[in-house]
């Protein structure tokens, strides 16, 4: 007793041991299994031509078409009930093909909810054919040539499914031909067949009217009307033919057998020809069906039963067709990345569904998904070893607190690029050639999206780049070269923000805006950038840059190095110019133009009411200058600041802007200066024949204080008189000017 | 009667703040002038914008408001009390009789000097009366003081002139019960 409690105890405590390295190993695997996305698990579904019959080993078309998907680039795992090796189970060839089964039969198997398949290799209905009784008509036959029963099938695949709200694939093929058997074997079909064939009036007896031969006249008379009468037109001449083995041109009893048997599988093969034909529709009526014309590559000649391949040569012939069904729902069916970092060329990284199994195959068309919810960050890497792709889509997406990348560094096409569709998604591009018709950084609301252009050789081609469609995006470029064919667009919808920062490399584009309906920022300190004519428009925007362009959005152009040249700029936000060179053949002013130090503009220049220039300061270490190679059209505001510590003297002068084609005069008010200190003031004046205006420092005297005495009252920014720019003309204004009138002097108004 | 009792109170905080700032002569008192406080149809007069108590006023700017349909402005004047410091520059503000405004009447000194102090007139407008009669007041609007800095004085604004148009001169009697009128509803007004 006292050994009995000792030994459980023991074995408890073993045990126990057994099950915790158990578990423990049991979670390494399953982490290490994480680290691999699960393969397209794939159903060869159907009978004994799935099986493999009656072949040893049996492996049907399956492993023929398992080793060309690979070298394809696919990897799928087969799943069924037979030939399944679970320690084993990516390198098996696993089916649900059931010797004898018929399309009820498989339909009441229902093996595919054991098993939920992606994918559903069907191929079945030959049992069915050969399970009919036609001796006493043709009837049976047409009703398996309906293809009712495989409707059904498909359509209770599809409600298993969905009842658990799944969905699949399924591959529907058509079937072999079937004959009868040279070497063994036969078929309920085909030996009723020759009984209603040689029923009422056609047997030999009857045909050779007891001559104990049959010619070619009295064959025709027993069979063309009768199968006339079915629309059945065999060519009764080349059974003739070919059952007269003796040449003789009559056939004898085992002749005339030998022709009824051809004309049996005439028949049967018809009916077998119109199930195909509604095998391919049921497959083009749902989208999740696919056709498959496996069983037209066999011909009776791959059989000795009249059934199934006699080599396995006969059953490889299968394979290319699902191998060219399969590369073509994969080349268009929706790709999703399945695994956390990795190359875009890895077939395991892809998935036809997201967060599904992998091995779907690198991408080469189609639709791409790169969508993450979780906390990883997942770069996705395009390198020299892809394969050139050209997408439909191509979006990127993380929703969750990760970030999801694209490293692009070689060729890539895509119709549409969405980096951060209502989440965030970024690109990197350091080398080959993207072409991405439609370009979205930062799609809806609340999203972002980010790409850096880097790279001596990389290039991105667009039509149109849209950076902050609805959400935020951000685009930087420290080389290569960015060419869009029509619109760059900063800000497009009112709730768009995007930015460009321009570094290094070449821009270039048929129009740009700089805040659309939302904001924009462009940023320029180096590098090439051209708005310039690619495309003629209906608007004749070509080669224009526009700023803040609509009502209500904003938008800010700070030029700070490099080279811009635009044909055509108008600014209602602000142009800020630090740097760089500025070329355009027309500048329209509505916003700031802010200058700072010594700028050129090479065009006209046509500044309005209501606009400012902002000329920064005078009289300091690097003053401010504008010198337009053009004419300046001069209507809204200029202002100037002083240095600090800036100390001029009476006669002191500086130009602070000049055009080679002339300043219009300046209008009253238009020109803001600063107050300076003591009894000096600042007077412009239009110079060098009205291609100078030039600030000159003087004595304040009774002209100045009668200019601002005779504004008294007047409103307005920009009010000449308005000394102390508070927006009106008043005592304040006044008693500055006054005050600085020197000792002794009387004005008399 | 509480909103009345509120009035009462702030009036008579008003007037103690008002009686503070004189006793302690923190800041000028302004006040309207008129030459006369009755005045026949067609005849002129004049009124002037009068400040007490004024300590280094450099500028000055105010409004005046009149009722046009008892009285024209016919001229604005500059006052004594900033000449006396020296050159000034003065405006004479913009005159609108059908509105009954006069608008920035203003004046400066000049240069670095020191601002005036004591009392004297800032400026005086000579008016005319309309063919109607009546009652018309004279309010100061929009009052600047600045000193020599030209920082803002704090001052205690004029109350509003009454001046009574009569038919004819001469007509005292006349002038007398409508003074008395008028000096009646100003008590309504004061006394809520």
């Amino acid at each position: 007793m006292a050994n009995a409690k000792q030994i459980p105890s023991h074995s408890w405590w073993r045990a126990a041991l057994r099950r915790c390295l158990l578990l423990f190993t049991l979670t390494l695997a399953s982490m290490a299994a994480a680290d691999v996305p699960p393969l397209i698990q794939v159903m060869p579904l159907g009978d004994s031509l799935t099986a493999g019959y009656p072949l040893e080993p049996e492996l049907s078309y399956r492993k023929k078409l398992r080793d060309d998907l690979a070298l394809a680039g696919f990897q799928i795992d087969y799943v069924g009930a037979f030939a399944e090796d679970m320690a084993q189970p990516l390198q098996d060839l696993a089916h649900q093909g059931q010797v004898g089964a018929t399309i009820g039969q498989i339909a009441n198997d229902a093996a595919w909810q054991r098993f939920k398949p992606n994918l559903i290799l069907l191929m079945a209905g030959t049992n069915d054919f050969r399970l009919v009784n036609a001796s006493s008509g043709f009837g049976g036959l047409a009703g398996v040539a309906s293809a009712g029963a495989l409707g059904a099938l498909v359509e209770k695949i599809n409600s298993d499914y969905q009842s658990q709200g799944l969905s699949v694939d399924i591959f529907v093929s058509s079937i072999p031909p079937m004959g009868h058997a040279t070497v063994s074997g036969g078929s309920t079909v085909l030996t009723t067949l020759q009984q209603f064939l040689t029923a009422d009036g056609r047997s030999f007896d009857a045909a050779s009217a007891g001559a104990g031969a049959v010619d070619a006249a009295l064959f025709n008379a027993a069979f063309l009307d009768f199968l006339t009468r079915r629309r059945l037109t065999p060519d009764l001449a080349g059974i003739f033919r070919a059952a007269d083995a003796d040449g003789s041109a009559a056939l004898s009893e085992a002749e005339y057998d030998a022709a009824i048997k051809l004309i049996g599988e005439f028949v049967l093969n018809k009916y077998i020809g119109d199930y195909n034909a509604n095998v391919r529709a049921l497959a083009s009526s749902a989208s999740n069906t696919h056709f498959v014309d496996a069983g037209s590559q066999l011909s009776l000649a791959d059989y000795t039963d009249g059934t199934h391949p006699a080599s396995q040569q006969g059953y490889d012939k299968l394979a290319p067709a699902w191998l060219a069904g399969l590369r073509a729902f994969f080349a268009d069916a929706p790709h999703y990345w399945v695994d956390a970092d990795g190359a875009w060329s890895n077939s395991d990284n892809w998935g036809i569904a997201p967060g599904g199994p992998g091995g779907a195959g690198e991408p080469t068309g189609g639709m791409v998904y790169l969508f993450q919810s979780d906390a990883i960050n997942r770069t996705v890497t395009r390198d020299a070893s892809t394969t050139p792709a050209q997408l439909l889509d191509l979006k990127i997406e993380a929703t969750g607190s990760g970030n999801m990348t694209l490293a692009s560094q070689a060729d890539l096409s895509a119709v549409l690029l969405v980096a951060g569709v209502q989440g965030r998604g970024g690109v990197v591009q350091s080398g080959g050639t993207s072409t991405v018709p439609n370009f979205i950084l930062g799609s809806e609301a609340g999203s972002e999206g980010v790409y850096h252009l880097a790279g001596t050789d990389s290039v991105l081609r667009a039509i149109n780049e849209e950076i902050g469609f609805n959400g935020r995006g951000v685009f930087t470029q420290d080389g290569g070269v960015n060419d869009v064919l029509r619109q760059l667009i900063l800000g497009f919808s009112a709730g768009g923000s995007g930015s460009y920062t321009l570094n290094q490399g070449d821009l270039s584009a048929n129009e740009e805006y700089v805040g659309l309906n939302g904001s924009g920022v462009f940023t320029q300190t180096g590098g090439t950038h051209r708005v310039e004519l690619k495309t003629a428009t209906a608007g004749g925007g070509e080669g224009t840059l526009s700023i803040a362009s609509e009502a209500g959005s904003t938008g800010i152009f700070n030029l700070q190095g490099g080279t811009l040249s635009a044909i055509r700029l108008y600014n209602h936000g602000t142009f800020d110019y630090r740097g760089g060179t500025l070329t355009t053949v027309q500048f329209f002013n509505y916003g700031l133009l802010r200058v700072r130090g010594s700028r050129q503009l090479n065009g006209d220049l046509f500044h309005y009411l209501n606009a400012r220039i902002d000329l920064g300061e005078i009289f300091g270490a690097a003053p401010s200058r504008l010198d337009i190679a053009g004419a300046a059209e001069m209507e809204g505001g200029i202002t100037v600041t002083l240095a600090p510590n800036a100390a001029p003297q009476p006669g002191d002068s500086v130009e602070i802007m000049t055009a080679t084609h002339g300043i219009s005069p300046l209008l009253d008010g238009q020109l803001r200066l600063p107050l300076l200190p003591g009894k000096l003031i600042l007077r412009p004046s239009l110079a060098d024949q009205g291609r100078a205006l030039r600030i000159t420092v003087d004595i304040v005297n009774c002209d100045d204080v009668g200019l601002v005495r005779s504004r008294i009252g007047r409103p307005g920014a920009l009010a000449a008189g308005d000394v102390n720019q508070d927006g009106v003309v008043d005592v304040r204004d006044l008693a500055i000017i006054a005050k600085k009138l020197p000792a002794g002097v009387t004005c008399t108004f | 009667m509480g909103i009345r009792m509120t009035s009462m109170i702030r009036r008579a905080l008003g007037v103690l703040l008002a009686a503070w700032l004189i006793q302690s002569g923190a800041a000028p008192v302004l006040s309207i002038e008129p030459s006369t406080g009755g005045i026949g149809k067609g005849q002129s007069f004049s009124a002037g914008v009068v400040v007490r108590d004024a300590s280094d006023l450099f500028a000055y700017q105010f409004d005046l408001a009149f009722d046009p349909a008892l009285l024209e402005v016919t001229g604005v004047e500059e006052g004594g009390l900033l000449p006396a410091g020296g050159p000034t520059v003065f405006f004479p503000g913009i005159v609108d009789n059908q509105a009954g405004l006069i608008s920035f009447v203003l004046g400066t000194l000049t240069d670095d000097l020191p601002g005036v102090s004591g009392d004297g007139d800032l400026a005086r407008i000579n008016f005319r009366a309309r063919n109607a009669t009546g009652i018309a007041g004279l309010s100061v609007l929009h009052i600047t003081l600045l000193d020599s800095t030209l920082a803002d004085i704090a001052f205690i604004p004029p109350e509003a002139a009454p001046v009574a148009v009569v038919p004819a001169p001469g007509t005292a009697p006349l002038v007398a019960a409508m003074l008395l009128v008028m000096g009646s509803m100003l008590r309504r007004r004061v006394s809520p």
